[in-house]
């Protein structure tokens, strides 16, 4: 009797009004999110929000919204060394030189020319002359000078290794810097591209490096407004700029990890360029009618280097052979959905050294087989091959179908996935027979080249050739045209050595609005400089 | 109850420390090299060694323990080696966005979580149970980075009701004293900001909330079951109380105390381990920068984080405890 009472009491009261409760609740609760939805318009101007675009502009929008993958790190501008971070900001501060993609040559931003002795290490920079700073004080040799010094000598910088061939500087008179290099070293000038010039006065004014990094003071057409960490990075355009200030006022970089995130927040209008969109995406964002794609190929090589210090990677046939037995068109094709552009030799095609006469060895992978044969591994062997996982486009993915078309000449391929941070130190420790990697932000292929290839210079790929030394030796120490040449014979050199696969460049994609003209450049930096919009 | 916090918080101070060693051994342990990944691409052993040497780390790992330990203990949680800022004010910085999010997560899972618990429980086995109790396995089950996208692909994406990113708009600069956004807009009587602060925390909220909602629903159902099967709440009903009264006074309070120890638990992990929901959502909270933390082996900033988390994790627990006396007066603290 008891225990009906309680479930009649149960079905006929409490339980129906916690239930209506609950729905209730719910209910208002999306209800509430959609009216938040309804009744908020997109830009606010009330009380204690920043003005939208004045109401006399044109209807052309004055902001741009850019949403890229990676937060800015730190306030120094030297405390980095992320590709997508340089091109931030570049846009406030400039450097001696910088790389036309269009001609495939340097040209002075900064310099206004330079000139290298017959010594082999002195460098002259002419500086450009009445050029300001921000804060209106004129910008001179000793600017550039302290600058190099803050990326040589400041305990956070990370980016003393792209300038540690440089022994000393001097400036001679106002617009005039002399620097020496340790050794010949006619790759400097890629070597001072992206080094960020700042105001040395700006840095007195303040003291220390702290707090002047906390107001950056550049010579860029845009100057710094505000820096949210993980949420924006704000600039505002330089109205007094030599060249004339760009067309958008207002600029916001906005970290958005995440590929997809981005690509809906630029359908929905938060962002007006976005970067890295994956090649599965390219057609949603073309189909949408009011967005458009950015293509261009990308300076980022895809490689996967021999360690010949593993066993059989000593021998070169085995090497040779495993190159031929992977089909690189075919990775292209079935796993970048053909965006990508094939390397040929080890140097990219926009890179200067790379050898538009050179030839790749086919895929054949009847010859693979025999070639293993005759080294003596009829049966294969096993091997392991290292792969980041999620930090280029389709890596793991890339990885995987090369180890299944090794697998089809005999070599059993065991496939690691290190995370980044032991796969970044333990490569560097060469403890890797081979593994996937990328190398972007190469204008030139010198340092690139020794990083990987010469003597002892790192313990990458412990790969060792006097020949290959030899010809990186003089091509250092040739400063003339003839520069080419010796690169394109060192990597090919490189290249009959089997000394890796050389896979592709990346095609880099950019979502952005269908109305915005902007130009993509092959180094990932998105600059805001020449971006407008068209009606 | 005074001397009681003051022993609990004592006590919790070895605790600390020693989560803080475990860490501090476990990535010194683990392999990856924060100088590596500080120097990128280009870097040479030499230059290697002269960023190690100037961090300090090649000093032996107790030297760099002490260090840390006596700096923290003047307030000094170092300088990150990734981001080049003072770790106590990154912290700082990112801990408002993450109060907010949990804030409103916590209210989500209670929400969804206690009626939902106590209608499964009341009405055991019935259609709404079942339906009750599915929804809360879905949401145990779904991972958050897939539930996330799914919410921003619909309300972002197609709807266009919500933002999909951020906290707020680029558009928007608010006036700021304390970096939690409502409060701010709440003081500077801004209430369009609220309203945009609230459209942006919704559709992270729910996500993060959703999970802990599908744990705590399926926690209230089991101890309100429990609970309503003692003698007295029996003896409730047959005092003559009506049944809403027996239920909600004598039956979910009582069925409160594991409810509110999960919880806890759920709050203190929440802290530093919405990473995903973060990361979906670009939201900057302490997880994101935990995990980019980790990932660059930035050993000063892990460091600082965890004993600030960890702190956390213990005052969350304790003020859990302190909780139990009001859920239930016969509980006294000596």
């Amino acid at each position: 009797m008891s225990k009906q009472h309680t479930e009649k009491t149960t079905k006929s009261g409490v339980s129906r009004r916690n239930f209506l409760t609950a729905v209730g609740v719910t209910g208002m609760a999306v209800a509430g999110g959609s009216l938040l939805a309804a009744c908020t318009p997109k830009t606010i101007t009330s009380n204690g929000t920043a003005p939208a675009a004045p109401t006399n502009t044109p209807q052309l929008p004055s902001t741009l919204t850019i949403a890229q993958g990676t937060d800015v790190e730190a306030w120094s501008p030297y405390a980095h060394s992320t590709t997508t971070t340089y091109g931030l900001w570049q846009n406030m501060l400039e450097p001696l030189v910088d790389y036309d993609f269009d001609k495939g040559q340097f040209r002075g931003i900064l310099a206004e020319s330079w000139s290298t002795a017959d010594d082999k290490l002195t460098w002259t920079f002419k500086l450009r002359q009445g050029v300001l700073f921000h804060d209106g004080t004129e910008f001179t040799a000793n600017d550039v000078i302290h600058s190099f010094n803050r990326i040589l000598h400041d305990k956070d910088s990370k980016q003393a290794p792209t300038i540690n061939t440089i022994a000393s500087m001097s400036a001679p008179d106002k617009y005039t810097v002399v620097i020496k290099t340790k050794g010949p070293d006619a790759a400097l000038l890629q070597r001072v591209m992206s080094r960020h010039i700042t105001s040395e006065a700006n840095f007195k004014k303040y003291g220390t490096a702290e707090e002047a990094d906390k107001h950056p003071t550049g010579t860029g057409p845009y100057v710094f407004m505000e820096w949210q960490r993980g949420n924006r990075f704000v600039i505002a355009r330089n109205t007094k700029y030599r060249d004339g200030a760009p067309a958008i006022e207002k600029v916001s970089y906005k970290p958005i990890p995440e590929a997809s995130t981005r690509i809906t927040a630029l359908e929905a209008g938060e962002a007006d360029l976005i970067n890295t969109v994956p090649p599965h995406e390219v057609d949603r964002i073309k189909s949408s009618g009011k967005l458009r794609i950015e293509s261009v190929e990308s300076l980022r090589m895809m490689f996967v280097p021999f360690n010949p210090s593993f066993k059989p990677l000593d021998n070169k046939n085995v090497r040779l052979a495993l190159i031929q037995a992977v089909d690189v068109d075919s990775l292209i094709k079935n796993v970048l959905d053909g965006q990508a552009y094939r390397m040929t030799t080890p140097v990219g095609r926009q890179i200067f050294g790379f050898d538009p006469k050179a030839t790749p060895l086919p895929y054949d992978p009847e010859k693979a087989k025999a070639m293993l044969k005759e080294a003596g591994f009829a049966n294969g062997f096993s091997i392991d091959f290292y792969s980041p996982n999620g930090r280029y486009t389709k890596d793991l993915e890339l990885s995987q179908a090369i180890a299944g078309m090794l697998g089809k000449v005999g070599v059993k391929v065991n496939v690691k996935t290190p995370e980044w941070g032991i796969f970044a130190s333990q490569l560097e420790e060469g403890k890797f027979p081979m593994y996937l990697i990328g190398r972007g932000g190469v204008v030139d292929a010198s340092e690139y080249l020794a990083q990987y290839w010469e003597t002892g210079v790192t313990k990458r790929t412990s790969f060792s050739n006097p020949d290959v030394d030899a010809l990186l030796r003089s091509e250092r120490q040739t400063f003339g045209p003839d520069r080419a040449q010796q690169l394109q014979k060192a990597a090919g050199k490189i290249y009959e050595e089997g000394a890796a696969l050389f896979l592709f460049t990346y095609q880099d994609n950019y979502g952005a609005k269908a109305n915005l003209e902007w130009k993509a450049r092959p180094d990932e930096y998105m600059l805001a400089g020449g971006a407008k919009y068209k009606a | 109850m005074l001397p009681y916090i003051v022993k609990r918080v004592l006590s919790a101070i070895p605790i600390v420390l020693a989560i803080s060693l475990f860490v501090f051994m476990l990535m010194h342990l683990a392999p990856g090299d924060p100088v590596t990944m500080m120097l990128g691409e280009g870097a040479t052993q030499a230059d290697i060694a002269r960023t190690r040497a100037e961090w300090g780390l090649d000093q032996p790992v107790a030297v760099q323990y002490g260090r840390f330990l006596a700096n923290a203990a003047r307030g000094d949680l170092g300088t990150s080696m990734f981001f080049g800022d003072p770790v106590g004010q990154l912290i700082m910085d990112r801990l408002p966005a993450t109060v907010e999010l949990t804030a409103l997560a916590l209210v989500v899972a209670l929400v969804i979580a206690i009626p939902i618990g106590v209608v499964s429980a009341v009405r055991q086995n019935s259609l709404g149970d079942h339906l009750g109790m599915s929804a809360a396995l879905f949401g145990i089950s779904m991972p958050s980075f897939w539930f996330g996208t799914l919410l921003i692909f619909v309300f972002a994406g197609r709807l266009q009701w919500l933002p999909a990113s951020g906290r707020l708009p680029d558009s928007v600069a608010l006036r700021g004293y304390t970096g939690f956004l409502l409060i701010d807009t709440l003081l500077t009587g801004d209430f369009r900001g609220f309203l945009l602060v609230c459209q942006h925390l919704l559709l992270p909220g729910l996500t993060l909330g959703a999970s802990m909602a599908g744990i705590l629903t399926r926690l209230v159902r089991s101890s309100v079951l429990e609970v309503i099967r003692n003698d007295y709440v029996r003896t409730a009903r047959a005092k003559g109380l009506v049944e809403r009264k027996v239920i909600w006074k004598h039956g979910v309070r009582n069925a409160l105390i594991p409810v509110v120890t999960v919880l806890g638990l759920q709050l203190g992990f929440m802290m530093g381990g919405s990473i995903i929901v973060e990361t979906v959502f670009a939201w900057p909270g302490l997880g994101r920068l935990l995990m980019q933390a980790v990932s660059n082996r930035d050993y000063v900033l892990v460091q600082g984080s965890v004993l600030v988390l960890s702190t956390w994790f213990v005052l969350v627990n304790l003020i859990v405890d302190l909780s139990y006396g009001l859920i239930d007066p016969r509980i006294r603290y000596s």
